[in-house]
């Protein structure tokens, strides 16, 4: 009778949804996308987490899954990210990398000092350095571990030393 | 030290519930106590401190998106940046506004740096942006070198309400900072270098959104890097002091990385970098070479902020630079002594 | 397959676009992320505002997930950036108490200053469900019993189940599916007719 092949049928889907809850079994995907392989689906994640803690005896308000439920209808599709993932590790062929430094306007003033005794007296004079390019290539790897965003720079060249 | 909760006496403690709050507080407040030298008696310091650790915590791990500006002399930049922690970690975006198009994209310790120029994603390991992270660390020596002030009236920065944040220099090792966190959730808003002479270096928030405003579809680069060349930077660690170095660190810099990497032109180059907590040096050293690209300038110079010192030891160049007083980075080249164990 | 297996498979479905699959992994978590996320926020009545907003999380970041932890490892640490963003937002300040985790990646307070999930009704939902499952395990056949234990408590596989019960894993199965039933048998009047996860209004 009807009754009965719909509870055989019943019985053998909540069978399959707790094999398949334990991992021990494939299910059809459609036999949990009904509201009643859902409820038997929670109910039975609700035995296994009150057997294994009290604290989780929680009953969740209707009204969180309805809502949950929902917003997730509204959400858009999902999108893959276009973060690129690193496929091989390249050393050599890229040359003249250099990325020119946008803070790079102002000259290097060269500090003489000199002493008096124990004191050290700075005196700043305007000194051009002629090979300011070099030097700005250590502040380029400080800033490249130390500094913020736009001082960070780009500096070295691959391919062109030893390794 | 005089601090209110080492007065209490158990006696006078009130209903449990509150005593056992007071009891959590002391034990929260003692770690930071602990750190503090015998002359903090600066009202607010541990208040400083808190804020300070609010701060770097902040940076870290909630979610916001903005646009900031960096100025230095009479240098303007504005960087845009995004910050979105998820299940995996933290990812940012970080890209520049102004001068040749670069975004930084990152994930926990790993970075990608964009050149559109040139097609090339360079791969390097960096833990975070620099701002609003604005600590190397926890922060909880900083009083021991720094005087820590909080101010009492709140200042605006990008529309929001911030609470100042001073570290004066307790010696001429290192220079001051100024921060405004922002009063809701702790992110600096803006993060100030100041010299003698005045602010040095200021970075400070225009726009900012913070937690479920952020969309997380920021984080995807402006290009699509497929068919891009991608390179990874070949840095290894070194051991500079097995290998001789003795460096002596003014006080409370702290070595945070070794490396040998590569330069420009191709030679290699140990780095050390140092670091306070808030203020940092590189010191770079390679050996002495006759001809190449490799630079011949020695002496001490400055460069807007930045004060950097190079000489000769023997057959090295040693380089020694940061945001830092001349002085600073002159005294550490000069003590430091190259002694290489003899080779049997 | 295990358990990693049946939550990839999940969040496969859902990142090719199965909306119904995410469903799915909120029943199974929701009340863990609950009880996690009342250790970190005073108000009850605010703690199913902060689950929703953290699935919600979960949802639009799931189409970075790449497996590369368990996907409840994954899901609780959004949970937790989900609660801390909500209270900075909030001006709440954090507790006092460093919520640690175990091994297990389960959170615990280290000030035992647990805050429940405490409406009156909701406290006493909560007795009753634990009391009823635990009447219903006391009056179930031993064999039954054993067999549902050993697999929720200990974490065995049918196979290994089968072998420490000495019977044929055909057997383990149906054991398990009827310890099941028949607790959730009692709990069909615990939790009521409105328990029908599907209602939305």
């Amino acid at each position: 009778m009807q009754a009965r092949q719909q509870q055989e049928h019943e019985a053998s889907l909540e069978a399959s949804i707790s094999a398949w809850i334990d991992a021990e079994a494939d299910i059809r995907p459609e036999d949990l996308d009904t509201p009643y392989g859902r409820r038997v689906w929670d109910t039975y994640h609700l035995i296994g987490d009150v057997l294994r803690s009290e604290d989780l005896a929680i009953k969740p308000s209707d009204f969180l899954y309805a809502r949950i439920s929902r917003a997730i209808d509204e959400e858009p599709p999902i999108v893959a990210p276009r973060v690129p993932p690193i496929r091989r590790f390249a050393r050599a062929g890229v040359s003249g990398l250099a990325v020119a430094a946008a803070v790079a306007a102002v000259a290097w003033v060269a500090m003489p000092y000199f002493t008096t005794g124990d004191q050290v007296v700075m005196h700043a004079q305007l000194q051009a350095a002629p090979e300011a390019e070099g030097l700005y290539d250590y502040v380029a790897a400080h800033h490249d571990i130390t500094g913020v965003g736009p001082v960070r720079q780009v500096s070295f060249e691959p391919g062109g030393g030893s390794r | 030290m005089n601090h209110p909760l080492h007065d209490c006496r158990p006696r006078q403690l009130l209903a449990p519930r509150a005593g056992r709050a007071l009891v959590a507080a002391a034990l929260a407040g003692s770690a930071l106590l602990a750190h503090l030298p015998a002359q903090a008696a600066e009202p607010r310091s541990p208040e400083a401190i808190q804020l300070l650790q609010r701060m770097h915590k902040a940076a870290r791990s909630l979610d916001y998106a903005g646009v900031y500006t960096y100025q230095q002399g009479n240098t303007v930049l504005s960087t845009q940046i995004v910050h979105v922690v998820d299940g995996t970690g933290e990812r940012e975006r970080v890209s520049m506004l102004d001068g040749q198009p670069r975004e930084y994209i990152r994930h926990n310790e790993i970075t990608q740096c964009l050149l559109p120029d040139h097609k090339v994603v360079l791969k390097e390991r960096r833990d975070s942006e620099r701002f609003p992270a604005v600590l190397f660390d926890e922060g909880l020596e900083l009083a021991t070198h720094y005087v820590l002030n909080l101010h009492d009236a709140a200042e605006r920065v990008a529309g929001r309400k911030c609470q100042v944040l001073e570290l004066e220099p307790r010696d001429t090792h290192r220079y001051g900072y100024r921060f405004c966190a922002d009063k809701e959730t702790g992110l600096p808003l803006r993060a100030q270098t100041v010299g003698p002479e005045g602010v040095l270096i200021q970075i400070v928030f225009n726009t900012l959104q913070v937690g479920s405003k952020v969309a997380p579809e920021a984080l995807a680069p402006a290009w699509n890097t497929k068919g891009w060349e991608v390179v990874e930077v070949p840095v290894q660690e070194v051991d500079l002091a097995s290998e001789g170095w003795r460096i002596p660190l003014p006080p409370g810099y702290r070595p945070l990385k070794q490396v040998l990497r590569p330069m420009k032109a191709g030679r290699q180059v140990k780095q050390m970098v140092v670091s306070d907590g808030l203020a940092s040096m590189s010191v770079f050293i390679e050996a002495y070479k006759e001809s190449g690209d490799q630079p011949r300038e020695a002496g001490l110079m400055r460069k807007g902020a930045v004060s950097l010192y190079r000489k000769r030891i023997g057959d090295h160049w040693l380089t020694v630079l940061g945001e830092v007083p001349a002085e600073t980075v002159r005294d550490l080249a000069d003590r430091t002594e190259y002694v290489p164990l003899a080779v049997p | 397959m295990n358990q990693r297996d049946v939550d990839a498979a999940l969040v496969a479905r859902v990142q090719r676009g199965d909306k119904r699959a995410f469903d799915l992994l909120v029943l199974k978590y929701q009340r863990k992320i609950m009880r996690l996320l009342s250790r970190m926020i005073r108000d009850p009545s605010e703690i199913e505002d902060v689950t929703q907003e953290a699935f919600i999380k979960a949802y639009r970041a799931i189409g970075q997930f790449r497996g590369e932890s368990a996907f409840y490892t994954w899901l609780y640490r959004i949970a937790i950036n989900t609660a801390r963003n909500w209270q900075a937002a909030n001006g709440r300040r954090p507790n006092t108490s460093s919520v640690m985790e175990n091994e297990d990646g389960e959170t615990f307070d280290g000030i035992d200053n647990l805050t429940d999930i405490s409406t009156p009704e909701s406290m006493l939902a909560s007795r009753q469900i634990a009391e009823t499952v635990n009447a219903a395990m006391q009056a179930l056949p031993e064999e039954l019993r054993t067999a549902i234990l050993l697999r929720e408590i200990e974490g065995m596989s049918y196979e290994d189940i089968a072998q420490s019960m000495a019977c044929p894993i055909g057997t383990v199965r149906s054991r398990i599916f009827r310890a099941r039933e028949a607790i959730a048998a009692q709990l069909k009047t615990v939790l009521g007719d409105d328990h029908d996860p599907d209602r939305r209004w």
